[in-house]
Parts: structure tokens; C-alpha cells; sequence
């Protein structure tokens, strides 16, 4: 991260096969995503335009001690589990205000571990 | 011999702040639950670390270390950990009697003022994984670890 950011947590109480049917992006900030009680999954999708589109994404498997940093403006999911219910970290700079879960578009995706 | 206790957000202030994310800003999330921290952390770039550590019910608090030129933060991982600081004269060395053992559970973060002597966490049973951040040389004094005066602490879980 090469700004000040927020801590935070994310409960999913999902794990694998879920369905990918919203993702959000802030064009402001990095965000780094890091593992907690295990093996989590990011979805991610870099679409230019209001939404994203299926065909963008791509889901990653973190296992613990794997972290990433996704540039601005890239679309993500909340994590999910691979089993079932987890936790996770990220560090961010959004609020309540700057991210809104849009639709995506070109039909919903099921991820399958 | 010292006894973990419950950390607070006043029983802490003399180290530093902490936070529990539960208890801090929640995002909309349709079908998840995210919480993020309502102050900035990361004032500077800082490097992200990971520790893993392994539980032992008994354990001596030998030496620590201490940074001149960095906050550090700490995130509980996946399960319980507990953490040891003393407040003593950060250009002095770690004194016994200042030393505090705190449980931290995942969800809680704390970050450590410039010049708090602290050692590494230690898992309250079998092994846990915390992160850490911080900014910093990594050089010299900055991560010598110094030994306890006048003698080591056992700390009982």
C-alpha cells in the first residue's frame, strides 16, 4: 500500500460453489486483501465501464500468508470461503459512502473451488 | 509470574490505541459481513508481515525490542493470541515490572506508539498467525532485541 489506509475485517459465511452477483470498485484507493481463519477466494474483475462484465472475472484462491493489493478502480467481490464460513483482513481506504455493490452484467457466475 | 488480562481500549492507551473491527464501521454488504476502522492506521507506506507463533501454557518473556521510527500495527489472524509490552524508557532496556501480557482475538487491532518494547505474540493454544505492519529501516537498534532487566518473566496462560 503506498497510502494511509483502513483496517478491515469481512465475515462470509459461505464457502464454495457461491454465486458472483455484485462486485464493487473505488476509484480512490488500493485495497490489500489477506487471509484469517483460512483458505479465501477473491473475485475480481478489471471491466472498464459501470459495471462488470461475467466474461471479466477471474476468482483467486489465497491461502494463508498469500496477500494481494488490487489497483484502483478494479472490480471485487467479498471473499468467500473454501469450505464454508471464514474471516479475512483488508486494508482500504473506503467508507460506507465511496462503494456500492452494482450488478453484474452478462449473467451471474458460479464459483466452484 | 504474569497473567494475560482482556485488553481495553483504556487499559491499553499507555502503548498505544486499540481496536476492535466489530465494533467499528460497517460497509453494506448484501451477503457479508465487513467491517473496516473509522481512523486511518497507515499514515506512511509500511511493509505487511506475518508471524506465525506456537503456544506454550508457560512461557518466558526474555527480551524485546522496540522502534524509534515506527508505529507498529498488529492484527489478530485466525485465532487468539497473546502480546507483552512494557512502557519502560524506550533508550533505556525493557524493564520486569513494566511488563503486561494482553489476549487479542481476531478482530482486534492494536498499534503500538513509537518506543513501546514489546515481544513477539504467542498463540493461546496450539499455533495462530497474526500480521504485522510497520515502517522502517529494519536496521541496527531498530530491531535488536533487547534482554529483560533484571531477569526474564514467566508468563502463565
Amino acid at each position: 500500500m503506498d497510502q494511509a489506509a483502513r483496517i478491515g475485517m469481512g465475515f462470509t459465511r459461505e464457502g464454495a460453489p457461491y454465486t458472483v452477483e455484485n462486485m464493487k470498485r473505488d476509484a480512490n484507493t488500493k485495497k490489500l486483501f489477506a487471509c484469517g481463519a483460512g483458505p479465501a477466494i477473491l473475485a475480481v474483475a478489471d471491466t472498464k465501464a459501470d459495471a462488470a462484465q461475467a466474461g471479466d472475472v477471474r476468482a483467486f484462491l489465497l491461502e494463508p500468508g498469500d496477500f494481494v493489493v488490487i489497483n484502483e478502480g478494479i472490480w471485487n467481490d467479498a471473499c468467500h470461503g473454501v469450505s464454508g464460513a471464514t474471516h479475512y483482513f483488508f486494508l482500504s481506504l473506503e467508507d460506507e459512502e465511496s462503494t456500492e455493490y452494482v450488478p453484474i452484467k452478462g449473467g451471474t457466475l458460479v464459483v466452484d473451488a | 509470574m504474569v497473567r494475560p488480562i482482556k485488553i481495553t481500549e483504556e487499559n491499553f492507551k499507555a502503548f498505544g490505541q486499540y481496536s476492535n473491527l466489530q465494533r467499528e464501521n460497517r460497509l453494506s454488504g448484501v451477503k457479508y459481513e465487513e467491517y473496516i476502522s473509522a481512523e486511518k492506521y497507515v499514515y506512511q507506506p509500511m511493509r505487511f508481515g506475518m508471524t506465525i507463533c506456537k503456544n506454550e501454557k508457560r512461557f518466558y518473556v526474555d527480551s524485546m525490542e522496540r522502534h524509534l521510527t515506527t508505529e507498529e500495527i498488529l492484527i489478530c489472524g485466525d485465532k487468539p493470541i497473546v502480546l507483552s509490552v512494557a512502557d519502560s524508557n524506550p533508550y533505556g532496556e525493557p524493564q520486569a515490572e513494566d511488563i503486561l501480557v494482553f489476549y487479542m482475538e481476531p478482530g482486534d487491532v492494536v498499534m503500538l506508539a513509537k518506543g513501546i518494547w514489546h515481544d513477539a505474540c504467542q498463540a493461546v493454544e496450539a499455533d495462530a498467525f497474526y500480521y504485522f505492519m510497520a515502517h522502517g529501516t529494519g536496521k541496527g537498534d531498530e530491531i535488536k532485541w533487547h534482554a529483560i532487566q533484571p531477569a526474564p518473566v514467566a508468563v502463565e496462560i
